[in-house]
């Protein structure tokens, strides 16, 4: 964690190399992430390619270092949300046939849910269960107590919970 | 409710580590976001800070470089900085001279029949020079090729070994690359003025001449004489010195003429110092200068010219070797029939026309290695070949078709193995006498 916040004020000074290697860093969880979300490699891509350059351009606003990697996945979260909901309202206007997203959807089901739930909460969940954070390293990374992170993860899955209830699979 | 926790977000993981992470793609649009950004950065800039930008930034990396080959690889493509960084990937020398600030920057440009090129820099010692470039135009350039490079000392042509690496599969304008340039003999910077003189194979054979001289002192080379012997399974060698200088260490070799094997070669040479910190083989550039079957040879390995060691400890081990009569093939190309080969595990050799094709057994993962060196003719004339090429029909096994030019030759045509993996046993250790 130390080496990385040492990366991230580099990066914050305009070393674009330290920058690079935190993108390696955050690499799986920033691309699956985007993937989870927009369900092909050349969108998820872009919205890498772009969650990049807005990162790059607003670095100087990380407020705190060890931020950085909920400040990342936010960018790229909102990128993914506004990207998804383009290509919904293309969805509807050309009126696209589903075959191929049905199949997809199945495959990434869990993940589908997820990335239905409120903001604050997936990246929660991205973080907790991707890049691998405790509780409290979340706790500390958000500012919040630990006992919030717990009640936001248990709102989570509470929802989950009801999805798979309604499903009548649990 | 803790099972269905356990179990959902399971799911959720091993949904997530399904998808494929197309690394390469991901790393061009890194590039892309930068390379944008940086754009729209430097309309804002003036020139100078520009300038100042580009010597951070090549400070910077070299601490970043040895991070992965993936991370070097993404970083080779920022404009500007292809030719070295590269290079400091495989050669920590080079890592070294940056960071000691060796490097001279120079950044002569020329255009001229719309060819652009620019000298960046140079790192120079008394055994060669690197010179960093780039090459522009307005067309696709990746097939320009380049007609003749010399370097020039005071008006006089420099004897030296010039090399410079194959341009892109890719359709490019910009070409970013380096020149290496080794000294047949150790060459004096006194009052010397420089001239690049490099002719492209364009339609009107373009050809720029670039002064250039240096300011920055050059590093005087160190020498130590060592003269000791060492001995696997009876087979005596001498190292006989070992010079460092910032490009390369030289360590050079002698071979017992009495040895019943001839040694072919050493698969694993190192320095270390009294930290254990290694120095290997050049992996990538000139390897060696001499010929072991004349029995001596200087092996070149990456530089620790500026690390100033405490202790300094040469290590020569996995020695390859073959028994003397045992250490050639036999061929008439007349004929085109194999007259004699050893009867080595796994060999195949076959002629034709002027070609030979060798098959050897390797151990070796991801590089090949030259099989065949000098060729001798029935009246002990040098057989020259022209081309050589590599193919790997399995992983474990080298395939190479050497072409040669036997216009005038005398049958039969005795060829030396250069390589062979039988390894003699052991490794030994000599220190080296630092002042």
């Amino acid at each position: 964690m130390l080496d990385e916040q040492a990366l991230v004020k580099r990066a914050m000074a305009g070393d674009e190399l330290a920058f690079l290697q935190l993108l390696n860093q955050y690499e799986q969880t920033m691309y699956r992430m985007a993937f989870a979300y927009l369900k092909n490699e050349h969108d998820a891509i872009e919205a890498v390619q772009e969650a990049t350059y807005r990162s790059l351009k607003k670095i100087h606003t990380v407020k705190e270092s060890a931020y950085f990697g909920t400040w990342l996945v936010r960018i790229l979260l909102n990128i993914c949300h506004d990207m998804r909901e383009k290509s919904k309202r293309l969805d509807l206007q050309e009126n696209i046939d589903i075959g191929n997203t049905a199949s997809n959807h199945e495959r990434f089901e869990m993940t589908d849910i997820i990335t239905k739930l409120p903001k604050e909460q997936q990246e929660l969940i991205f973080l907790k269960y991707f890049q691998d954070y405790k509780n409290q390293d979340i706790a500390a990374l958000q500012n919040i107590p630990e006992g919030t992170v717990k009640s936001r993860l248990h709102g989570a899955l509470k929802k989950l919970k009801l999805y798979f209830m309604e499903k009548g699979e649990l | 409710m803790k099972q269905v926790k356990k179990h959902d977000y399971d799911t959720f993981v091993k949904e997530l580590e399904q998808i494929d992470i197309p690394h390469e793609q991901l790393e061009e649009s890194y590039i892309k976001s930068i390379i944008r950004f940086q754009k729209e950065k430097r309309n804002r800039q003036r020139k100078w800070q520009g300038i100042v930008v580009t010597c951070a930034l090549l400070l910077l990396f070299v601490t970043s470089i040895r991070i992965s080959p993936a991370f070097a690889s993404a970083i080779a493509k920022i404009p500007g900085f292809a030719p070295l960084v590269q290079m400091i990937t495989y050669d920590k020398g080079v890592e070294d001279i940056l960071h000691n600030n060796y490097y001279e920057e120079l950044g002569l440009s020329q255009t001229k029949n719309g060819l652009t090129f620019t000298l960046l820099g140079v790192i120079a010692d008394e055994t060669g020079m690197i010179l960093p470039y780039t090459f522009s135009a307005p067309f696709d350039v990746r097939h320009l090729k380049i007609k003749e490079i010399e370097l020039r000392q005071n008006g006089r042509v420099l004897p030296a070994g010039m090399s410079y690496s194959g341009y892109d599969e890719k359709e490019t304008f910009l070409i970013e690359e380096k020149l290496e340039a080794t000294f047949k003999d150790p060459i004096s910077y006194d009052n010397a003025k420089f001239e690049l003189n490099i002719q492209f194979d364009d339609e009107k054979q373009t050809e720029f001449t670039i002064p250039f001289l240096l300011k920055k002192p050059i590093a005087k080379t160190k020498i130590y004489e060592l003269n000791e012997k060492m001995s696997f399974e009876e087979q005596h060698i001498i190292v006989k010195s070992v010079s460092i200088s910032p490009l390369r260490t030289g360590i050079t070799i002698v071979l017992d003429p009495n040895n019943e094997m001839r040694i072919l070669g050493f698969d694993d040479i190192r320095l270390l110092d009294e930290k254990g910190e290694e120095w290997t083989t050049i992996s990538n550039g000139l390897t060696a200068t001499g010929n072991l079957i004349d029995e001596e040879e200087t092996v070149f390995m990456q530089s620790n010219y500026f690390r100033e060691p405490k202790k300094l400890t040469l290590s020569i081990g996995k020695v390859k070797a073959l028994p003397k009569g045992q250490d050639f093939i036999e061929v008439d190309f007349k004929q085109k029939k194999v007259l004699s080969k050893p009867p080595l595990p796994g060999l195949k050799v076959q002629v034709n026309k002027r070609m030979v094709t060798i098959n050897v057994p390797t151990s070796y993962k991801d590089k090949n290695i030259s099989l065949l060196g000098t060729a001798i003719d029935a009246n002990g004339e040098t057989v020259y070949s022209n081309s050589a090429s590599f193919h790997r029909p399995d992983e474990n096994i080298i395939e190479q078709t050497e072409t040669y030019d036997i216009k005038e030759v005398a049958n039969p045509v005795r060829i030396y193995f250069t390589h062979y993996e039988n390894f003699l046993d052991g490794t030994q250790t000599v220190e080296i006498p630092l002042k």
